[in-house]
């Protein structure tokens, strides 16, 4: 050890502070260094001097001014001693929950600040995540021609969804969309204003007590809503008594936009039995032919411009060829898209009608109280289950805003809690 | 901690004002002192060593017996005197010399005149007045921890207690402090020789 290092330990030398080591190390240092010896010396005395420092008296009537003080805050203490001193510590209290508080206000806020973006945009939304759902490729029910001006869906129906409200006309601005679910994406990206393309299909099976009779109504009902039998294929099944049951499957075509009302009307005068609605988003399907129809077209154009300028056979019947091929492809494009309008414009309902002796019209017994409560109960499990989630996603969303927001509450408490400390 | 104390300190937590009194009146000069060198003024010193004892009277209930009374009221003493020169923002070290301790200058002399001999420099005593003056020099830190071991006379463990830092940091700072204040006096004194 050089008299460097030995002169940083010597203060703890003196205090008695080094580990018998470094102490035997020092003492063999001074034995054989005069000059660190010296230095040494100089401490203790210095030491010894500091010890033996005369203390100052306090000034004259320095205690006198203390007991007043003291008296004084003393009798702050009667009064609102108790007072103050719950104060104080409901202060850091406060402090310590208001500011939990107040993160959770602030996670609670971004959040909600976040939904809300969100719901301002629910309706658009909504019907696009619907459109997103029903996005598989189409499955075609039937089809007649017809220009298209498609509705609003309600979702992709799932059983019994009271779609009544939405046999209106609608136009969908597809601009409007600018915030959803990855999966309407690809809808999305058709900027312009398109109509929508929705193939709505119902199948229903149901019994009646007088086929003939219903029969009768049905095709009445149809004609004055525009629609027609498509198909009726009726036989009879049992003879019961005398009395022929007849069994019937029927086809029926109807507007799209009287859809609803007729399965409203089916469900007012047969006892429904089974029920399935289903709508189908083809547009992307029909936009994407749209366009590769005008492309082809393009293309054959060209291809005429091309046939005009060929000079050999060769190049003709090349080019021909070619013609051919793409003609052929427009017109396969073509009838697919008529075929979707078709579909588009003209609902189609499956309807298989059983006539029985007595046809248990039970169509209120749904609502029993059991049921009711059922359905309340899912209901509100969803509601949870829906709220929980946007609570997470909104958490997470918002995770870039709200982590340094925690970081510096978390600071800020322990900035406070150090001053709290250092001021006792 | 004695018997004695410890109902003083449970009288005191009642608001009897007699037992604090009682309580602090070994510390009371103690914690003007540690005010006064803190401060270096007397009115100053006053006013901060008095704040320091009310507030002690004050969180007397959140004292909980875990360390001994000493080491909890010089922690306040000492925390109340820092924050009482911050709020006063005096940055500038005065010149001008507060403290009188009497006729320093005179033996101030004799010293010098002792020191002009390089090898009385280690015999003779450092006059108080010198020392004193090296103290107020030194930055707060240094000077707490001369102030809490070397004049009070805490051990180590209590120091670390009372500032409230572990014991490396009172071992490496107290070692710093006093090589400082031994720089110090060596200067002034090659200056007044």
């Amino acid at each position: 050890m050089n008299c460097n290092e030995i002169s940083d330990k010597l203060s703890l030398y003196i205090d008695d502070e080094l580990s018998s080591e470094e102490m035997k190390q020092v003492e063999e240092h001074l034995n054989s260094c005069e000059n660190c010896q010296k230095v040494l010396d100089e401490y203790r005395n210095l030491i010894s001097v500091l010890k033996n420092l005369p203390e100052e008296e306090p000034p004259e009537g320095y205690c006198e001014r203390l007991h007043e003080k003291l008296l004084a805050t003393g009798s702050q203490a009667q009064n609102k001693g108790p007072v103050s001193k719950i104060k104080g510590f409901n202060r850091s209290k406060w402090l310590k929950y208001g500011s939990i508080a107040a993160a959770l206000v602030l996670v609670v806020a971004v959040a909600g600040i976040n939904n809300m973006g969100r719901l301002g945009m629910k309706a658009e939304n909504q019907s696009a995540y619907d459109m997103a759902t029903a996005e598989s490729p189409a499955e075609y029910y039937g089809g007649a021609p017809a220009p298209s001006s498609a509705p609003q869906p309600e979702t992709a129906m799932p059983e019994e969804v009271a779609g009544m409200e939405y046999d209106g006309d609608y136009k969908y601005n597809r601009g409007e969309l600018s915030y959803q679910s990855d999966d309407s994406i690809m809808i999305t990206s058709l900027k312009e204003q398109k109509e929508m393309k929705i193939i709505k299909t119902g199948t229903i099976s149901a019994q009646t007590e007088d086929y003939d009779k219903f029969l009768n109504d049905l095709s009445m009902k149809v004609n004055s809503l525009g629609g027609f039998l498509e198909s009726n294929n009726t036989e009879v099944y049992q003879v019961y008594n005398e009395k022929k049951l007849m069994y019937g499957s029927l086809r029926i075509r109807v507007p799209q936009e009287s859809f609803y009302e007729l399965v409203d009307y089916l469900e007012n005068t047969v006892d429904v039995r089974r029920k399935n609605i289903n709508e189908t988003d083809v547009t992307k399907e029909y936009y994407e032919k749209d366009n590769k129809v005008k492309n082809l077209e393009v293309q054959e154009q060209h291809l005429r411009d091309l046939f005009e300028k060929a000079t050999t056979v060769e190049e003709m019947l090349l080019i021909e060829n070619e013609l051919r091929r793409v003609r052929t492809e427009i017109d396969a494009l073509n009838m697919s898209l008529s075929d979707i309008n078709d579909r588009a414009k003209m609902s189609t309902i499956n309807l298989e009608i059983e006539e029985v002796m007595t046809a248990s019209l039970t169509l209120k017994t749904k609502d029993s109280v059991w049921d009711r409560s059922k359905e309340g109960f899912i209901n509100t499990v969803n509601g949870i289950i829906r709220a929980v989630e946007n609570f997470i996603v909104g958490i997470v969303s918002s995770s870039p805003i709200l982590i340094p927001a925690v970081v510096i509450c978390i600071i800020g408490f322990l900035k406070f809690r150090k001053y709290w400390k250092r001021g006792i | 901690m004695n018997i004695n104390e410890r109902w003083l300190i449970e009288e005191s937590k009642k608001g009897n004002i007699d037992a604090f009194e009682q309580l602090i009146k070994d510390y009371k000069k103690s914690a003007y002192n540690i005010a006064l060198r803190v401060m270096r003024n007397v009115e100053d010193a006053e006013d901060a060593s008095q704040e320091a004892l009310i507030k002690i009277y004050k969180n007397i209930n959140n004292f909980n017996m875990e360390s001994t009374f000493k080491v909890w009221m010089y922690r306040i003493v000492v925390n109340t005197c820092i924050d009482f020169k911050r709020r006063k923002t005096i940055n500038a070290i005065s010149i001008d010399e507060t403290i009188d301790l009497g006729s320093g200058r005179e033996i101030q002399r004799e010293i010098t005149d002792e020191s002009s001999n390089p090898d009385a420099l280690i015999e003779r005593n450092y006059d108080t007045q010198l020392v004193n003056d090296a103290i107020n020099m030194l930055e707060d830190d240094f000077k707490t921890i001369i102030i809490l071991r070397d004049i009070k006379g805490f051990t180590y463990d209590e120091v670390s207690q009372i500032l409230n830092c572990n014991l490396g940091t009172v071992k490496s700072r107290l070692s710093r402090a006093r090589k400082k204040l031994k720089e110090i006096l060596e200067k002034e004194m090659k200056a007044d020789s």
